[in-house]
Protein backbone atom coordinates (compact mmCIF):
# COMPACT_ATOMS: atom_id res chain seq x y z
CA UNK A 1 0.00 0.00 0.00
CA UNK A 2 2.84 2.17 0.99
CA UNK A 3 4.20 1.76 -2.81
CA UNK A 4 0.90 2.45 -4.18
CA UNK A 5 0.52 5.66 -2.51
CA UNK A 6 3.89 6.58 -3.06
CA UNK A 7 3.15 5.99 -6.87
CA UNK A 8 0.21 8.46 -6.63
CA UNK A 9 2.48 10.92 -4.97
CA UNK A 10 4.70 10.51 -7.79
CA UNK A 11 2.19 11.25 -10.45
CA UNK A 12 0.79 14.19 -8.34
CA UNK A 13 4.27 15.83 -8.30
CA UNK A 14 4.13 15.49 -11.94
CA UNK A 15 1.04 17.30 -12.83
CA UNK A 16 -1.05 14.51 -13.68
CA UNK A 17 -4.45 15.64 -13.13
CA UNK A 18 -5.85 12.33 -13.23
CA UNK A 19 -3.10 10.62 -10.76
CA UNK A 20 -6.30 9.58 -8.27
CA UNK A 21 -7.94 7.85 -11.20
CA UNK A 22 -4.62 6.01 -12.41
CA UNK A 23 -4.07 5.11 -7.91
CA UNK A 24 -7.63 3.48 -7.72
CA UNK A 25 -6.93 1.55 -10.57
CA UNK A 26 -4.03 0.23 -9.22
CA UNK A 27 -5.65 -0.41 -5.79
CA UNK A 28 -7.87 -3.15 -7.73
CA UNK A 29 -4.91 -4.46 -9.96
CA UNK A 30 -2.55 -4.93 -6.86
CA UNK A 31 -5.17 -6.13 -4.02
CA UNK A 32 -7.60 -8.54 -6.67
CA UNK A 33 -4.86 -9.21 -9.54
CA UNK A 34 -6.89 -12.06 -11.02
CA UNK A 35 -9.27 -9.92 -12.22
CA UNK A 36 -6.48 -7.14 -13.46
CA UNK A 37 -7.64 -7.34 -17.06
CA UNK A 38 -11.14 -7.33 -16.63
CA UNK A 39 -10.12 -3.86 -14.37
CA UNK A 40 -8.58 -2.62 -17.73
CA UNK A 41 -11.83 -3.26 -19.46
CA UNK A 42 -13.48 -1.63 -17.03
CA UNK A 43 -11.29 1.28 -16.37
CA UNK A 44 -10.99 2.07 -19.86
CA UNK A 45 -14.85 2.14 -20.25
CA UNK A 46 -15.19 4.36 -17.33
CA UNK A 47 -12.52 7.00 -19.08
CA UNK A 48 -15.02 6.78 -21.74
CA UNK A 49 -18.00 7.54 -19.24
CA UNK A 50 -16.74 10.07 -16.92
CA UNK A 51 -13.20 11.70 -19.24
CA UNK A 52 -13.80 12.24 -22.76
CA UNK A 53 -16.84 10.59 -24.53
CA UNK A 54 -16.15 11.23 -28.04
CA UNK A 55 -12.78 11.95 -29.33
CA UNK A 56 -11.30 15.66 -30.26
CA UNK A 57 -13.89 17.00 -28.51
CA UNK A 58 -13.22 20.55 -29.57
CA UNK A 59 -13.47 19.83 -32.89
CA UNK A 60 -16.69 18.56 -32.92
CA UNK A 61 -18.03 21.22 -30.95
CA UNK A 62 -17.19 24.10 -32.97
CA UNK A 63 -17.96 22.00 -36.34
CA UNK A 64 -21.50 21.52 -34.83
CA UNK A 65 -21.78 25.03 -34.04
CA UNK A 66 -21.21 26.15 -37.35
CA UNK A 67 -23.28 23.58 -39.00
CA UNK A 68 -25.58 24.76 -36.61
CA UNK A 69 -26.36 21.05 -35.70
CA UNK A 70 -29.02 19.91 -33.10
CA UNK A 71 -27.38 20.61 -29.56
CA UNK A 72 -28.07 16.72 -28.82
CA UNK A 73 -25.48 15.36 -30.60
CA UNK A 74 -23.22 17.13 -28.68
CA UNK A 75 -25.22 15.59 -24.57
CA UNK A 76 -22.84 13.13 -22.65
CA UNK A 77 -25.63 10.67 -23.13
CA UNK A 78 -25.71 10.99 -27.15
CA UNK A 79 -21.72 10.79 -27.22
CA UNK A 80 -21.37 7.96 -24.67
CA UNK A 81 -24.08 5.63 -26.18
CA UNK A 82 -22.63 6.51 -29.68
CA UNK A 83 -19.49 5.37 -28.00
CA UNK A 84 -20.70 2.24 -26.73
CA UNK A 85 -22.53 1.54 -30.58
CA UNK A 86 -19.14 2.43 -32.13
CA UNK A 87 -17.09 -0.13 -30.14
CA UNK A 88 -20.05 -2.98 -30.77
CA UNK A 89 -19.75 -2.39 -34.45
CA UNK A 90 -15.87 -2.72 -34.16
CA UNK A 91 -16.59 -5.87 -32.15
CA UNK A 92 -19.09 -7.53 -34.82
CA UNK A 93 -16.32 -6.71 -37.17
CA UNK A 94 -13.42 -8.42 -35.13
CA UNK A 95 -15.79 -11.45 -34.58
CA UNK A 96 -16.73 -11.93 -38.45
CA UNK A 97 -12.39 -11.02 -38.90
CA UNK A 98 -12.14 -14.22 -36.71
CA UNK A 99 -14.71 -16.24 -38.39
CA UNK A 100 -14.19 -15.48 -41.89
CA UNK A 101 -10.25 -15.27 -41.97
CA UNK A 102 -9.71 -17.35 -45.15
CA UNK A 103 -12.01 -14.99 -47.31
CA UNK A 104 -11.88 -11.51 -49.01
CA UNK A 105 -11.73 -8.81 -47.96
CA UNK A 106 -11.66 -10.31 -43.84
CA UNK A 107 -8.30 -12.33 -45.39
CA UNK A 108 -7.12 -9.05 -45.08
CA UNK A 109 -9.04 -6.89 -42.10
CA UNK A 110 -6.47 -3.81 -41.47
CA UNK A 111 -6.49 -2.64 -45.38
CA UNK A 112 -9.66 -3.37 -45.69
CA UNK A 113 -10.28 -1.35 -42.53
CA UNK A 114 -8.04 1.42 -44.16
CA UNK A 115 -9.94 1.06 -47.26
CA UNK A 116 -13.14 1.60 -45.84
CA UNK A 117 -11.96 5.10 -43.56
CA UNK A 118 -10.49 6.78 -46.17
CA UNK A 119 -13.63 6.06 -48.07
CA UNK A 120 -16.09 7.27 -45.53
CA UNK A 121 -13.16 10.79 -45.06
CA UNK A 122 -13.91 10.91 -49.09
CA UNK A 123 -18.07 10.52 -48.70
CA UNK A 124 -17.68 13.18 -45.40
CA UNK A 125 -16.40 15.50 -47.57
CA UNK A 126 -18.55 15.40 -50.44
CA UNK A 127 -21.63 13.85 -49.89
CA UNK A 128 -24.49 16.52 -50.23
CA UNK A 129 -24.86 16.80 -46.63
CA UNK A 130 -25.46 19.76 -43.71
CA UNK A 131 -26.44 20.09 -40.37
CA UNK A 132 -26.65 17.09 -37.75
CA UNK A 133 -25.73 14.73 -40.84
CA UNK A 134 -22.46 16.09 -41.67
CA UNK A 135 -21.55 16.67 -38.06
CA UNK A 136 -22.64 12.69 -37.29
CA UNK A 137 -20.56 11.38 -40.48
CA UNK A 138 -17.61 13.68 -38.70
CA UNK A 139 -17.39 11.71 -35.69
CA UNK A 140 -17.56 8.75 -37.27
CA UNK A 141 -14.72 9.72 -39.13
CA UNK A 142 -12.72 10.78 -35.82
CA UNK A 143 -14.06 7.85 -33.86
CA UNK A 144 -12.53 5.26 -36.23
CA UNK A 145 -9.46 7.33 -36.66
CA UNK A 146 -9.09 7.58 -33.21
CA UNK A 147 -9.59 3.92 -32.62
CA UNK A 148 -7.78 2.59 -35.85
CA UNK A 149 -4.12 1.50 -34.39
CA UNK A 150 -6.05 -0.04 -31.30
CA UNK A 151 -8.45 -2.19 -32.99
CA UNK A 152 -5.79 -2.81 -35.33
CA UNK A 153 -3.91 -5.16 -32.28
CA UNK A 154 -7.44 -6.80 -31.99
CA UNK A 155 -7.55 -7.68 -35.25
CA UNK A 156 -3.62 -9.02 -34.96
CA UNK A 157 -4.87 -11.07 -31.78
CA UNK A 158 -6.82 -12.77 -34.14
CA UNK A 159 -3.22 -15.04 -35.31
CA UNK A 160 -3.13 -16.03 -32.00
CA UNK A 161 -3.88 -19.74 -30.44
CA UNK A 162 -6.07 -18.20 -27.77
CA UNK A 163 -7.01 -15.01 -28.47
CA UNK A 164 -8.74 -12.75 -25.72
CA UNK A 165 -12.42 -12.17 -25.87
CA UNK A 166 -13.19 -8.53 -27.62
CA UNK A 167 -14.44 -7.36 -23.70
CA UNK A 168 -10.80 -7.89 -22.64
CA UNK A 169 -9.29 -6.41 -25.61
CA UNK A 170 -11.59 -3.37 -25.01
CA UNK A 171 -9.36 -2.54 -21.88
CA UNK A 172 -6.08 -2.17 -24.24
CA UNK A 173 -8.60 0.95 -26.32
CA UNK A 174 -6.67 3.94 -24.23
CA UNK A 175 -6.48 2.27 -21.26
CA UNK A 176 -6.11 3.75 -17.97
CA UNK A 177 -2.56 4.29 -17.53
CA UNK A 178 -2.49 6.34 -20.33
CA UNK A 179 -5.53 8.35 -19.79
CA UNK A 180 -6.59 8.73 -23.28
CA UNK A 181 -3.67 10.86 -24.69
CA UNK A 182 -2.42 9.47 -27.72
CA UNK A 183 -3.98 7.18 -30.46
CA UNK A 184 -0.67 5.18 -30.26
CA UNK A 185 -1.68 2.08 -28.62
CA UNK A 186 0.58 1.89 -25.04
CA UNK A 187 1.49 -0.65 -24.59
CA UNK A 188 0.61 -2.57 -28.12
CA UNK A 189 -2.39 -5.23 -27.40
CA UNK A 190 -3.77 -7.90 -25.79
CA UNK A 191 -1.15 -10.71 -27.21
CA UNK A 192 1.77 -8.18 -25.80
CA UNK A 193 -0.76 -7.27 -22.50
CA UNK A 194 -1.19 -11.51 -21.98
CA UNK A 195 3.02 -11.88 -22.25
CA UNK A 196 3.67 -9.16 -20.31
CA UNK A 197 1.89 -9.49 -17.04
CA UNK A 198 2.64 -10.71 -13.63
CA UNK A 199 1.83 -14.37 -13.22
CA UNK A 200 2.87 -14.54 -9.24
CA UNK A 201 3.55 -11.93 -6.34
CA UNK A 202 6.86 -11.97 -6.83
CA UNK A 203 6.68 -10.91 -10.43
CA UNK A 204 4.03 -8.00 -9.17
CA UNK A 205 6.21 -6.74 -6.23
CA UNK A 206 9.41 -6.29 -8.86
CA UNK A 207 7.35 -5.19 -11.51
CA UNK A 208 5.91 -2.60 -9.40
CA UNK A 209 9.21 -1.69 -7.83
CA UNK A 210 10.48 -0.60 -11.38
CA UNK A 211 7.38 0.85 -12.11
CA UNK A 212 7.99 2.95 -8.84
CA UNK A 213 11.78 3.65 -9.89
CA UNK A 214 10.79 4.88 -14.01
CA UNK A 215 8.23 7.32 -11.69
CA UNK A 216 11.15 8.92 -9.98
CA UNK A 217 13.28 9.07 -13.04
CA UNK A 218 10.37 11.13 -14.60
CA UNK A 219 10.50 13.36 -11.65
CA UNK A 220 14.43 13.98 -12.15
CA UNK A 221 13.85 14.19 -15.46
CA UNK A 222 11.16 16.90 -15.59
CA UNK A 223 13.04 19.05 -12.85
CA UNK A 224 16.22 18.81 -15.36
CA UNK A 225 13.98 19.55 -18.61
CA UNK A 226 12.86 22.89 -15.97
CA UNK A 227 15.58 23.83 -15.59
CA UNK A 228 17.52 23.05 -18.72
CA UNK A 229 14.52 24.79 -20.91
CA UNK A 230 15.10 27.67 -18.10
CA UNK A 231 18.30 28.31 -18.71
CA UNK A 232 18.60 27.77 -22.40
CA UNK A 233 15.57 29.07 -23.74
CA UNK A 234 14.83 31.90 -20.66
CA UNK A 235 11.68 31.54 -18.53
CA UNK A 236 8.85 32.76 -21.13
CA UNK A 237 9.86 29.57 -23.13
CA UNK A 238 10.69 27.55 -20.25
CA UNK A 239 8.59 24.15 -20.03
CA UNK A 240 6.01 23.68 -17.04
CA UNK A 241 6.92 21.52 -14.05
CA UNK A 242 5.21 21.54 -11.01
CA UNK A 243 8.49 21.13 -8.60
CA UNK A 244 9.88 23.88 -10.07
CA UNK A 245 7.63 26.51 -10.31
CA UNK A 246 5.87 26.05 -7.20
CA UNK A 247 9.75 26.01 -5.49
CA UNK A 248 10.56 29.42 -7.51
CA UNK A 249 7.06 30.75 -6.56
CA UNK A 250 7.82 29.77 -2.79
CA UNK A 251 11.05 31.07 -2.96
CA UNK A 252 10.82 34.12 -5.25
CA UNK A 253 14.24 33.23 -6.72
CA UNK A 254 14.74 32.81 -10.56
CA UNK A 255 17.81 31.40 -12.30
CA UNK A 256 20.31 34.60 -12.55
CA UNK A 257 21.15 34.21 -16.19
CA UNK A 258 20.04 32.76 -19.16
CA UNK A 259 20.92 31.90 -22.92
CA UNK A 260 17.92 33.16 -24.66
CA UNK A 261 18.00 30.57 -27.39
CA UNK A 262 15.58 30.92 -29.75
CA UNK A 263 13.30 27.84 -29.83
CA UNK A 264 13.35 26.09 -33.60
CA UNK A 265 9.76 27.59 -34.32
CA UNK A 266 10.85 31.08 -33.75
CA UNK A 267 14.24 31.02 -35.86
CA UNK A 268 12.23 29.23 -38.37
CA UNK A 269 9.60 31.77 -37.96
CA UNK A 270 12.38 34.62 -38.06
CA UNK A 271 13.98 32.70 -41.55
CA UNK A 272 10.64 32.64 -42.94
CA UNK A 273 10.17 36.45 -42.46
CA UNK A 274 13.31 37.39 -44.28
CA UNK A 275 15.09 38.23 -41.19
CA UNK A 276 16.86 35.32 -40.09
CA UNK A 277 19.22 34.45 -37.07
CA UNK A 278 22.96 33.94 -37.74
CA UNK A 279 23.99 30.03 -38.64
CA UNK A 280 24.94 29.92 -35.51
CA UNK A 281 22.18 31.07 -33.69
CA UNK A 282 20.22 28.65 -35.69
CA UNK A 283 22.56 25.72 -34.72
CA UNK A 284 22.44 26.30 -30.88
CA UNK A 285 18.56 26.75 -31.43
CA UNK A 286 18.40 23.39 -33.44
CA UNK A 287 20.47 21.45 -31.34
CA UNK A 288 18.53 22.34 -28.17
CA UNK A 289 15.09 21.92 -29.89
CA UNK A 290 16.42 18.28 -30.58
CA UNK A 291 17.79 17.77 -27.19
CA UNK A 292 14.62 19.11 -25.33
CA UNK A 293 12.72 16.80 -27.66
CA UNK A 294 14.37 14.24 -26.54
CA UNK A 295 13.43 15.17 -22.76
CA UNK A 296 9.36 15.39 -23.55
CA UNK A 297 9.67 12.13 -25.36
CA UNK A 298 10.76 10.87 -22.22
CA UNK A 299 8.55 12.82 -19.88
CA UNK A 300 5.57 11.54 -22.27
CA UNK A 301 5.98 8.05 -22.27
CA UNK A 302 7.61 7.09 -18.63
CA UNK A 303 4.81 8.08 -16.85
CA UNK A 304 2.59 5.73 -18.91
CA UNK A 305 4.92 2.49 -18.82
CA UNK A 306 5.71 3.35 -15.43
CA UNK A 307 1.80 3.41 -14.16
CA UNK A 308 1.45 -0.20 -16.95
CA UNK A 309 4.01 -1.45 -14.80
CA UNK A 310 2.43 -0.67 -11.34
CA UNK A 311 -0.01 -2.67 -13.00
CA UNK A 312 1.28 -5.54 -13.07
CA UNK A 313 2.54 -5.54 -16.58
CA UNK A 314 6.91 -5.68 -17.54
CA UNK A 315 6.42 -3.36 -19.98
CA UNK A 316 9.60 -1.52 -22.06
CA UNK A 317 10.29 1.87 -21.85
CA UNK A 318 9.24 4.38 -24.89
CA UNK A 319 12.21 6.43 -24.55
CA UNK A 320 15.46 4.37 -23.94
CA UNK A 321 18.98 6.15 -24.14
CA UNK A 322 18.23 7.12 -27.82
CA UNK A 323 21.70 9.07 -28.08
CA UNK A 324 23.28 5.97 -27.40
CA UNK A 325 21.80 4.21 -30.74
CA UNK A 326 24.37 3.49 -33.43
CA UNK A 327 22.09 3.56 -36.40
CA UNK A 328 19.10 5.42 -37.78
CA UNK A 329 16.85 2.23 -37.22
CA UNK A 330 18.37 1.83 -33.69
CA UNK A 331 17.25 5.14 -32.67
CA UNK A 332 13.87 5.51 -34.12
CA UNK A 333 13.19 1.61 -31.77
CA UNK A 334 15.06 3.61 -29.13
CA UNK A 335 12.97 6.86 -29.36
CA UNK A 336 9.68 6.57 -29.65
CA UNK A 337 9.14 2.52 -28.84
CA UNK A 338 5.71 1.61 -29.15
CA UNK A 339 5.02 4.29 -32.32
CA UNK A 340 7.49 1.97 -34.11
CA UNK A 341 6.24 -0.92 -33.20
CA UNK A 342 2.97 0.11 -34.09
CA UNK A 343 4.61 1.06 -37.84
CA UNK A 344 6.25 -2.52 -37.53
CA UNK A 345 3.59 -4.62 -36.85
CA UNK A 346 1.02 -3.11 -39.41
CA UNK A 347 3.26 -2.20 -42.02
CA UNK A 348 6.72 -3.61 -42.23
CA UNK A 349 6.29 -7.38 -41.34
CA UNK A 350 3.25 -7.70 -43.76
CA UNK A 351 5.00 -6.07 -46.82
CA UNK A 352 8.41 -7.46 -46.16
CA UNK A 353 6.23 -10.92 -45.81
CA UNK A 354 4.67 -10.58 -49.03
CA UNK A 355 6.82 -8.83 -51.36
CA UNK A 356 10.01 -8.93 -52.97
CA UNK A 357 10.71 -12.14 -51.57
CA UNK A 358 13.83 -13.25 -54.19
CA UNK A 359 15.70 -9.64 -53.92
CA UNK A 360 16.32 -9.08 -49.98
CA UNK A 361 17.94 -5.55 -50.35
CA UNK A 362 14.87 -3.93 -52.29
CA UNK A 363 12.67 -5.79 -49.95
CA UNK A 364 14.04 -4.45 -46.69
CA UNK A 365 13.91 -1.19 -48.73
CA UNK A 366 10.08 -1.18 -49.50
CA UNK A 367 8.94 -2.54 -45.84
CA UNK A 368 10.83 0.28 -44.53
CA UNK A 369 9.44 3.04 -46.67
CA UNK A 370 6.51 1.27 -46.01
CA UNK A 371 6.70 1.49 -42.43
CA UNK A 372 8.34 4.86 -41.68
CA UNK A 373 7.09 6.81 -44.33
CA UNK A 374 3.50 5.24 -45.61
CA UNK A 375 2.38 4.15 -42.01
CA UNK A 376 3.36 7.40 -40.48
CA UNK A 377 1.77 9.58 -42.98
CA UNK A 378 -1.28 7.85 -42.54
CA UNK A 379 -0.94 8.03 -39.06
CA UNK A 380 -0.46 11.47 -38.64
CA UNK A 381 -2.91 12.13 -41.17
CA UNK A 382 -5.82 10.15 -39.62
CA UNK A 383 -4.78 11.74 -36.26
CA UNK A 384 -4.48 15.49 -37.46
CA UNK A 385 -8.16 14.72 -39.82
CA UNK A 386 -9.62 18.24 -38.40
CA UNK A 387 -7.33 19.69 -40.87
CA UNK A 388 -9.71 18.18 -43.63
CA UNK A 389 -12.82 20.10 -43.07
CA UNK A 390 -10.72 23.05 -41.95
CA UNK A 391 -8.57 23.33 -45.47
CA UNK A 392 -10.87 21.43 -47.38
CA UNK A 393 -9.14 17.46 -48.44
CA UNK A 394 -6.72 18.61 -51.75
CA UNK A 395 -5.35 21.25 -49.40
CA UNK A 396 -5.08 19.28 -46.44
CA UNK A 397 -3.34 16.44 -48.42
CA UNK A 398 -0.97 18.87 -50.43
CA UNK A 399 0.11 20.84 -47.13
CA UNK A 400 1.06 17.51 -45.84
CA UNK A 401 4.28 17.53 -48.45
CA UNK A 402 6.48 19.02 -45.67
CA UNK A 403 5.82 15.99 -43.17
CA UNK A 404 5.80 13.78 -46.22
CA UNK A 405 9.51 14.65 -47.05
CA UNK A 406 10.30 13.79 -43.47
CA UNK A 407 8.78 10.64 -43.57
CA UNK A 408 10.49 9.82 -46.72
CA UNK A 409 13.77 10.71 -45.78
CA UNK A 410 13.50 8.87 -42.37
CA UNK A 411 12.08 5.99 -44.36
CA UNK A 412 15.22 5.86 -46.80
CA UNK A 413 17.08 6.50 -43.75
CA UNK A 414 16.03 3.41 -41.85
CA UNK A 415 16.43 1.34 -45.03
CA UNK A 416 20.15 2.47 -45.77
CA UNK A 417 20.75 2.05 -42.27
CA UNK A 418 19.25 -1.52 -42.03
CA UNK A 419 21.29 -2.57 -45.00
CA UNK A 420 24.37 -1.50 -44.19
CA UNK A 421 23.87 -2.67 -40.28
CA UNK A 422 23.23 -6.76 -41.81
CA UNK A 423 26.39 -6.61 -43.59
CA UNK A 424 28.77 -5.15 -40.21
CA UNK A 425 30.38 -7.61 -38.02
CA UNK A 426 29.86 -6.52 -34.59
CA UNK A 427 31.86 -4.48 -32.25
CA UNK A 428 35.63 -4.77 -34.12
CA UNK A 429 37.16 -1.20 -34.19
CA UNK A 430 37.30 0.44 -30.51
CA UNK A 431 34.99 2.44 -28.19
CA UNK A 432 35.37 5.93 -30.85
CA UNK A 433 35.10 4.39 -34.29
CA UNK A 434 32.27 1.94 -32.48
CA UNK A 435 29.83 3.87 -30.73
CA UNK A 436 31.12 7.75 -30.97
CA UNK A 437 31.11 8.67 -34.10
CA UNK A 438 28.38 6.38 -35.27
CA UNK A 439 26.22 8.17 -32.26
CA UNK A 440 27.06 11.54 -33.44
CA UNK A 441 25.75 10.99 -36.97
CA UNK A 442 22.98 9.10 -36.26
CA UNK A 443 22.13 12.26 -33.90
CA UNK A 444 23.30 15.02 -36.68
CA UNK A 445 20.98 13.15 -38.86
CA UNK A 446 17.83 13.53 -36.61
CA UNK A 447 19.03 16.90 -35.80
CA UNK A 448 18.46 17.88 -39.15
CA UNK A 449 15.53 16.00 -39.80
CA UNK A 450 13.49 17.84 -37.32
CA UNK A 451 13.46 21.06 -39.91
CA UNK A 452 10.93 18.91 -41.33
CA UNK A 453 8.53 16.72 -38.44
CA UNK A 454 5.91 19.62 -38.83
CA UNK A 455 2.26 18.21 -39.57
CA UNK A 456 0.90 21.91 -40.06
CA UNK A 457 -0.41 22.26 -43.23
CA UNK A 458 0.11 26.22 -43.77
CA UNK A 459 4.19 26.25 -44.36
CA UNK A 460 5.60 26.38 -47.05
CA UNK A 461 8.33 23.26 -47.66
CA UNK A 462 10.64 26.27 -49.36
CA UNK A 463 10.86 27.89 -45.69
CA UNK A 464 11.79 24.90 -44.20
CA UNK A 465 15.04 24.05 -47.06
CA UNK A 466 15.55 28.02 -46.74
CA UNK A 467 16.42 27.22 -42.68
CA UNK A 468 18.37 24.33 -43.35
CA UNK A 469 20.06 26.38 -45.88
CA UNK A 470 21.00 29.23 -43.45
CA UNK A 471 22.43 26.89 -41.50
CA UNK A 472 25.64 27.07 -43.76
CA UNK A 473 28.04 29.33 -42.72
CA UNK A 474 27.98 32.38 -45.30
CA UNK A 475 25.02 31.25 -47.13
CA UNK A 476 23.66 34.71 -46.88
CA UNK B 1 10.67 -31.99 -31.11
CA UNK B 2 14.09 -32.49 -28.96
CA UNK B 3 15.30 -32.04 -32.62
CA UNK B 4 13.31 -29.13 -33.84
CA UNK B 5 13.97 -27.50 -30.60
CA UNK B 6 18.00 -27.47 -30.68
CA UNK B 7 17.50 -26.37 -34.45
CA UNK B 8 15.32 -23.16 -32.78
CA UNK B 9 17.48 -22.34 -30.52
CA UNK B 10 20.86 -22.62 -32.95
CA UNK B 11 18.78 -20.15 -35.43
CA UNK B 12 18.66 -18.23 -32.17
CA UNK B 13 21.98 -18.40 -30.70
CA UNK B 14 23.82 -17.22 -34.00
CA UNK B 15 21.46 -14.63 -34.58
CA UNK B 16 22.05 -13.31 -30.87
CA UNK B 17 25.93 -13.57 -31.31
CA UNK B 18 25.40 -11.47 -34.54
CA UNK B 19 24.46 -8.75 -32.34
CA UNK B 20 27.63 -9.45 -29.94
CA UNK B 21 25.02 -10.92 -27.34
CA UNK B 22 26.54 -14.15 -26.10
CA UNK B 23 24.35 -14.49 -22.72
CA UNK B 24 22.74 -17.58 -22.66
CA UNK B 25 19.14 -18.51 -22.75
CA UNK B 26 16.32 -20.68 -21.57
CA UNK B 27 13.42 -22.10 -23.63
CA UNK B 28 11.06 -19.87 -22.11
CA UNK B 29 13.23 -16.56 -21.37
CA UNK B 30 11.85 -13.86 -23.31
CA UNK B 31 14.06 -12.23 -26.37
CA UNK B 32 11.90 -10.00 -27.99
CA UNK B 33 9.92 -8.01 -25.41
CA UNK B 34 12.84 -7.84 -23.16
CA UNK B 35 14.62 -6.14 -26.17
CA UNK B 36 17.36 -8.74 -26.89
CA UNK B 37 16.21 -9.13 -30.55
CA UNK B 38 14.83 -5.73 -32.43
CA UNK B 39 12.19 -6.09 -34.98
CA UNK B 40 14.75 -6.73 -38.19
CA UNK B 41 16.12 -9.38 -36.09
CA UNK B 42 12.61 -10.93 -35.97
CA UNK B 43 12.75 -10.31 -39.85
CA UNK B 44 16.40 -12.22 -39.83
CA UNK B 45 14.39 -15.08 -37.86
CA UNK B 46 11.25 -15.04 -39.82
CA UNK B 47 13.46 -15.38 -43.02
CA UNK B 48 14.69 -18.64 -41.54
CA UNK B 49 11.75 -20.27 -40.21
CA UNK B 50 10.43 -19.72 -43.55
CA UNK B 51 13.47 -21.58 -45.20
CA UNK B 52 14.45 -23.59 -42.47
CA UNK B 53 10.62 -25.25 -41.61
CA UNK B 54 8.69 -24.18 -45.57
CA UNK B 55 6.47 -22.09 -43.24
CA UNK B 56 4.74 -19.13 -45.62
CA UNK B 57 4.53 -16.35 -42.88
CA UNK B 58 2.78 -14.16 -45.98
CA UNK B 59 -0.35 -16.90 -45.78
CA UNK B 60 -0.79 -17.53 -41.96
CA UNK B 61 0.32 -14.21 -40.63
CA UNK B 62 1.66 -13.50 -37.33
CA UNK B 63 2.52 -11.76 -34.23
CA UNK B 64 5.55 -10.99 -32.23
CA UNK B 65 4.44 -12.79 -29.42
CA UNK B 66 4.69 -16.11 -31.02
CA UNK B 67 8.32 -15.61 -31.51
CA UNK B 68 9.11 -14.54 -28.00
CA UNK B 69 10.64 -17.43 -26.64
CA UNK B 70 11.90 -21.20 -28.05
CA UNK B 71 8.91 -22.41 -26.57
CA UNK B 72 6.62 -19.86 -28.41
CA UNK B 73 8.47 -20.69 -31.96
CA UNK B 74 7.83 -24.49 -31.14
CA UNK B 75 4.39 -24.19 -30.67
CA UNK B 76 4.14 -21.59 -33.61
CA UNK B 77 5.77 -24.11 -35.95
CA UNK B 78 3.48 -26.90 -34.51
CA UNK B 79 0.33 -25.36 -34.90
CA UNK B 80 1.51 -24.19 -38.72
CA UNK B 81 2.62 -27.38 -39.62
CA UNK B 82 -1.02 -29.36 -37.90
Amino acid sequence: MSLLAAFAVGLALLGNAGWWAIAAFLVLTTFLPRQRRVWLTLGSLSLLFFHTHWPKAAFIRDLAKREQASHFLLSPTFQILGALFMLGLLGIVAHLAGEFRKSFPLKRPLLTLALSYFLLVLTACYAPLSGSGRVVLWMVVVFLGSYFWYFGFTLLDRNSKDPDPYSLQLGTYYPVWALRASPTPFVKGAAYLRKIEAKNPEELAVTQLKGLKLLYWVLVLDILNALFTRFVFGPENASSSVVVNNLLRWTGWELPVHLSVPTLGTAMARNAAGAPFAWYVCWVALIASFLKSLLTASLFGHPIVASCRAAGFRALRNTYRPLESRTIAEFFNRYYFYFKEMLVEFFFYPTYLRYFKRHRRLRLMVASLAAATLGNMMYHFMRDIEYVVQLGLWKAVVGFRVYAFYTLVLGLGIAASQISDRRKSPHTAGWIRDRLWPSLGVGLFFCLLQVFDSTARTTPIRDHFLFLANLLPGWR
Amino acid sequence: MADLGSEVRTLLVELLRNKGDTATFSDDESLIFSGRLQSIDVVELLVQLETHFGIDFSEHGFDQSQLDSVRDILQLIAELRA
